[in-house]
């Protein structure tokens, strides 16, 4: 009865319970949020090792720091603040504050590659992983402004996440889209 | 590629969600899961410090809050009780003589001969309550008479009696003695203190040519009511005569015991009183300080304070004014029985007054 209450729940209500000693409340909102949250590092950094211990590391925090938990922002915009910033300290613990270049076998840039065409006409899948392959070449700020936008968030939020204003948000947005459709437009064009 | 920048952006859209993301694996939700366990447990112990730790810090204010709190509802409650509150939101009603049972006749006279005081529609509650009042003094004087030995045989002679009781109390009353014997009753219309003052204003005027040597016949307006004037009236011979039986009868059958003579003072300051009723003009009024009496009697009247004296004194087996206890059959006078025969009353008021005068002149 209490476990068919709780998953009619919100996520601010869930952790707050969890706040008060209900392992079960947290139990419900883990498995809303895992795995958005673990798509969004995926997409923001393709390396499975990596992603695993940002996002442990982001839920071990948001465990953490339950009792200091106020209602005034949704729980998933709090989630994917402490991602974000889990991130970006991953980043710079290993060096990949700027833009990441991948290579191929022959040293070319995979970037440059999808702009070839080399990869003939892509499935959807491959589209994908060109996407991001294509996300790896913006800048981190470019890339986490236009993820966060396709999580939903609003470019007031995304400012509040990443630390800027909205002009600049949004700015980041509309170069990273500009930079996205100029990559892939080669593979539409067969 | 779609060359609208809505279109494209909606087709990266699509292509960003439409790849098999990879999912939280088994073993990091185990283990963040775990942790999660853990950590519950900790926050759950903290809250039931928390909770217990804030009814030890602030048990005194919460005790002190709560008794104030019981006590303001206490007295709200009082109030409400006291005000009626509870009584329901309607306004009181007026008291009818038709709706309320509090509201009937109370003049004793206006009770026996059915005549009914009028009341006023919009009588209070306070006129009720002196209504009752009145009622209660009927009854007083109704257990008087009751206890009287001049039991009524019928309703007259109630009436008579209770007329008598209540003229002996409303003497202190009366005023002037100026007019004919008559017996008002004004039964006014208007309030409670009308009616009160109804009741009160039955008085006894005594006509200034009363003497000693009265007719009883002229004392007949004394003790009847105007109502039962056409009832046979008894003369104040018959009642003295009354009163005399009475009194050898409530002496006679405990003569030793203190009852019996209570009994027997009281019966004689009533005939004093009516005696003195008859003799005396208006003047001021004191308590005769007798153990039984409730009588009022004149302070002036010297003859009916010797009386008083005399009947003080007076014991069994004793004799009225010396000399006279030979009562002759010519005389009138009515002799006790043998183991009383010391006191003797006259039988009728002409030689109650002439037995008094000869003690005072044997004095």
């Amino acid at each position: 009865m209490l476990k068919a209450l709780n998953r009619l729940a919100s996520d601010e209500s869930l952790y707050q319970k969890f706040a008060q000693g209900d392992a079960g409340a947290f139990d419900i909102l883990y498995h809303r949020n895992k795995d958005g949250l673990f798509a969004y590092l995926y997409r923001s950094y393709v390396d499975l090792a990596a992603i695993e211990e940002i996002a442990q590391e982001t839920w071990l925090a948001v465990i953490d720091s339950a009792r200091e938990y106020r209602a005034s922002a949704k729980f998933r915009t709090y989630l994917f603040a402490i991602a974000h910033r889990k991130l970006v300290d991953f980043w710079r613990r290993n060096g990949h504050e700027n833009a990441m270049v991948r290579e191929d076998t022959g040293g070319h840039p995979v970037v440059e590659s999808l702009k070839a065409g080399a990869y003939g006409s892509p499935s959807n899948a491959e589209l994908s992983m060109d996407l991001l392959l294509a996300l790896e070449s913006l800048s981190r700020e470019q890339q986490q402004a236009y993820l966060l936008k396709e999580e939903g968030f609003s470019r007031r939020e995304i400012a509040v996440m990443t630390d800027c204003n909205e002009e600049t948000v949004k700015s980041r947005i509309r170069y990273a889209h500009n930079h996205l459709r100029r990559l892939l437009e080669v593979q539409y064009a067969d | 590629m779609p060359t609208d920048s809505n279109d494209t952006s909606k087709e990266l859209s699509r292509l960003l969600h439409s790849g098999d993301a990879p999912r939280s694996p088994g073993e990091l939700d185990q283990r963040i899961l775990q942790h999660a366990r853990q950590r519950a447990r900790e926050y759950g112990a903290e809250a039931g410090v928390d909770q217990r730790g804030w009814l030890w810090q602030h048990w005194k204010p919460a005790a002190a809050f709560a008794s104030v709190t019981v006590i303001a509802v206490s007295v709200t409650l009082q109030g409400n009780y006291q005000r009626g509150g509870f009584q329901g939101a309607s306004a009181p009603q007026p008291v009818t003589a038709e709706s309320s049972p509090r509201a009937e006749p109370q003049a004793p006279s206006a009770v026996a001969t059915g005549q009914s005081i009028p009341v006023a529609s919009n009588e209070s509650v306070e006129t009720s309550r002196l209504a009752e009042e009145e009622r209660a003094e009927e009854d007083l004087a109704d257990a008087l008479a009751a206890n009287s030995p001049l039991q009524p045989t019928d309703t007259a002679s109630r009436n008579q009696g209770v007329a008598q009781t209540e003229q002996l109390q409303n003497r202190a009353d009366r005023q002037a003695v100026e007019e004919p014997v008559v017996v008002q009753q004004e039964a006014r219309a208007g309030g409670a203190a009308d009616q009160q003052q109804a009741v009160r204003e039955r008085q006894v005027r005594i006509p200034p040519n009363a003497s000693a040597t009265s007719t009883p016949a002229s004392s007949t307006a004394l003790l009847a009511d105007s109502n039962t004037a056409q009832a046979p009236q008894p003369t104040l011979a018959d009642f003295l005569a009354q009163v005399t039986r009475s009194t050898e009868t409530a002496a006679f059958s405990d003569q030793d015991s203190t009852t019996g003579r209570a009994e027997q003072r009281r019966q004689l300051q009533r005939v004093l009183a009516l005696v003195d009723s008859v003799l005396v003009e208006s003047e001021p009024v004191r308590e005769l300080e007798s153990e039984s009496s409730s009588v009022a009697v004149p302070a002036y009247s010297e003859l009916v304070a010797q009386a008083e004296n005399l009947l003080q004194r007076i014991q069994p087996g004793d004799t009225v004014a010396g000399g006279r206890s030979a009562a002759s059959p010519e005389a009138g006078w009515q002799s006790g029985a043998a183991d009383f025969e010391g006191l003797e009353l006259p039988a009728s008021f002409e030689e109650t007054v002439a037995l008094l005068q000869d003690w005072l002149a044997a004095q």
